[in-house]
């Protein structure tokens, strides 16, 4: 039995003939509870629930309500890592997922962060296989909590995955994303983060690397409603061969979001005539005393950046290999772990 | 005069719809250290690009030889290879590129073989010494967040480490304190002791000529090569300014 969906929904449409407003989905079977092999250090509570505890429930996410449909009626649990108040833990919680030929796999993972304390989270989707996964994480993170989470993926054609995440933040609570995407077939992902409490703050960073005819279609929406609140949405990446990006990243700042502010850069190197990149920005506003940026840089490479680093004697192939890996590494640079920046650097080649 | 390394003839060079050099002839011998002078915006910069083959520098006429070779038929890269250096007057921030990966890449791709990283990085670090760079320079982006004179370091460090046998110096003393243009100075020195390399120092100034051995002055007005002389020719032009060739 095929399910169709309507994901990534653009929160304002625009004009039906840009293609930007949502995407549409079909998913050949019910997925079933995926393989998680994971390394949680000893102060990070793990446990499962079969029925979604109500601090996760209310949590919407990025890719929309109709995936959540579809976590519920497959019966997915939820795998749950909960830190407790005034722990902060330095080690990260890993999860790995491995996925196998032919897989139809689904998985929802709660993180819960008490008052005041600090969790890492890594998470890693590899596999050389043609397959189906979705993955969904919410973060509830209570006041003054700091959230890290860091997701590296590494499929292949044939694979389609989606990657969705909700979040919601107490007062002055810290949500850090880090997300590599290195490779997959069609590749849906999406965040959500409702700050919804004073000073609550998110900072998403985002890397991918496309090539062939690989898709990459993103919705990233940052909900301010608490004052003083700030988000930062940074995206950078390559599009080769014949891939397809769109990024859609919504800054909404809402009744209350006083002294609130929000900012989106995107930064896209065009390898090839065959690509096709869409960008779509949006800032909606309730509220006056507020600050909202966005920013696109989307093209080549400066002529006078190709002429310095040809006048070392770098050909133009390997110049643009270079600027290539040198986003990722960029981002790899923010990873404290150093495990995960060596994964990300094994993904590289 | 030593053997000839680089020989430009008659060049013509235009930039957009402007013409800006004129007929220029150079020639340049190894082992030799030239100096370029001349007022703003007289075109010692347009023919440091021109040299290096920058594409936005159409070279209209006559003809560049360097080491034997037509640089008409060779891309930048090339140009690179075959041992011309250019050392940039404002040199590019390059995020995500660190200065010790993009100098080894670069030294990787000039001799088509991998650098065992442990000669590298000892070789590296006694130049960075000379140039009283502090190491943790090389781990970082390339150029970002450099100030001016760190800059500067970094392309002379280039300098050093590729070996070139031409090296072009595009006002690499502009914006430096005195501190500074004597330990880049100094870094250029070592480069002419380490590998008999010829130079091509452009310059409105003559602080970085303090202690270097110059061969030749050649004076570039409005895109013409208007006079040529010795080292006394610098003290002259420090004595009078440009006006007598104006």
């Amino acid at each position: 039995m095929g399910i169709n969906m309507t994901i990534n929904r653009l929160p304002a449409p625009t004009w039906n003939w840009l293609h930007v407003n949502e995407a549409a989905l079909s998913v050949a079977d019910t997925p079933a509870e995926g393989q998680v092999k994971a390394e949680t250090p000893d102060s990070i509570q793990y446990y499962k629930e079969e029925t979604t505890p109500s601090c996760f429930a209310q949590i919407p996410t990025g890719l929309g309500e109709e995936l959540d449909a579809l976590f519920t009626q497959c019966g997915a649990l939820t795998r749950i890592w909960e830190i407790a108040p005034g722990v902060k833990e330095s080690e990260p919680v890993r999860l790995h997922f491995s996925y196998q030929d032919g897989a139809v796999w689904q998985n929802r993972i709660g993180i819960l962060a008490g008052e005041n304390s600090a969790i890492t989270v890594v998470m890693d989707f590899c596999g050389e296989v043609e397959g189906f996964a979705a993955v969904q994480t919410k973060i509830a993170a209570g006041k003054g909590a700091k959230v890290r989470l860091v997701q590296i993926q590494k499929l292949q054609d044939g694979f389609t995955f989606l990657n969705d995440v909700g979040t919601s933040c107490g007062e002055g609570a810290q949500i850090e994303t880090i997300q590599i995407m290195l490779g997959g077939g069609d590749t849906y992902m999406g965040m959500r983060t409702d700050l919804g409490a004073r000073a609550a703050r998110l900072e998403s960073k985002i890397g991918y690397l496309l090539n062939k005819k690989e898709s990459l279609d993103m919705n990233y929406l940052a909900y301010h409603t608490g004052a003083k609140t700030t988000s930062q949405m940074d995206v950078s990446g390559v599009l080769r061969g014949e891939s397809k990006k769109i990024f859609r990243g919504t800054i909404d700042f809402r009744h209350g979001s006083v002294g609130a502010k929000g900012d989106e850069k995107e930064d896209v190197l065009l390898l090839s005539d065959g690509v096709a990149n869409r960008t779509v920005p949006l800032i909606l506003c309730e509220e006056e005393d507020v600050e909202g940026n966005h920013g696109a840089t989307i093209g080549r490479l400066d002529e006078s950046l190709l002429f310095y680093l040809s006048s070392r004697g770098i050909e133009e192939k390997e110049i643009y290999e270079m600027m290539a890996r040198a986003r990722i590494d960029a981002l790899c640079a923010d990873i404290a772990d150093e495990k995960t920046r060596c994964l990300v650097q094994r993904c590289l080649g | 005069m030593s053997e000839t390394i680089l020989q430009v003839k008659s060049l013509s060079v235009r930039v957009e719809e402007k013409e800006i050099l004129h007929g220029v002839d150079l020639e340049i011998g190894k082992g030799e250290t030239h100096v370029l002078m001349g007022p703003n915006g007289a075109g010692k910069s347009t023919l440091g690009y021109a040299l290096m083959g920058n594409p936005g520098y159409e070279v209209t006429g006559g003809q560049i030889y360097f080491d034997g070779k037509d640089l008409a038929e060779l891309s930048v890269a090339e140009r690179a290879k075959a041992g011309l250096f250019l050392s940039f007057q404002n040199p590019l921030e390059v995020p995500g590129i660190t200065l010790s990966n993009f100098i080894r890449s670069a030294l990787e791709q000039r001799t088509g073989e991998r650098i065992r990283l442990w000669d590298f990085r000892k070789e590296l670090e006694a130049k960075m010494e000379i140039l009283q760079m502090d190491k943790s320079y090389a781990k970082r982006d390339l150029n970002v967040g450099f100030s001016g004179g760190e800059k500067k370091k970094a392309e002379i460090l280039q300098l050093l480490m590729m070996k070139p046998t031409l090296a072009i110096l595009d006002e690499t003393d502009s914006g430096l304190d005195v501190d500074a243009v004597r330990t880049v100075s100094r870094g250029v020195e070592e480069y002419q002791k380490d590998k008999d390399g010829s130079l091509l120092i452009i310059t409105h100034s003559t602080r970085i000529l303090e202690s270097l051995h110059v061969d030749k002055t050649h004076v570039l007005v409005d895109g013409h090569m208007v006079a040529e002389g010795d080292a006394s020719l610098v003290d002259e032009i420090n004595a009078h300014g440009f006006e007598q060739f104006l």
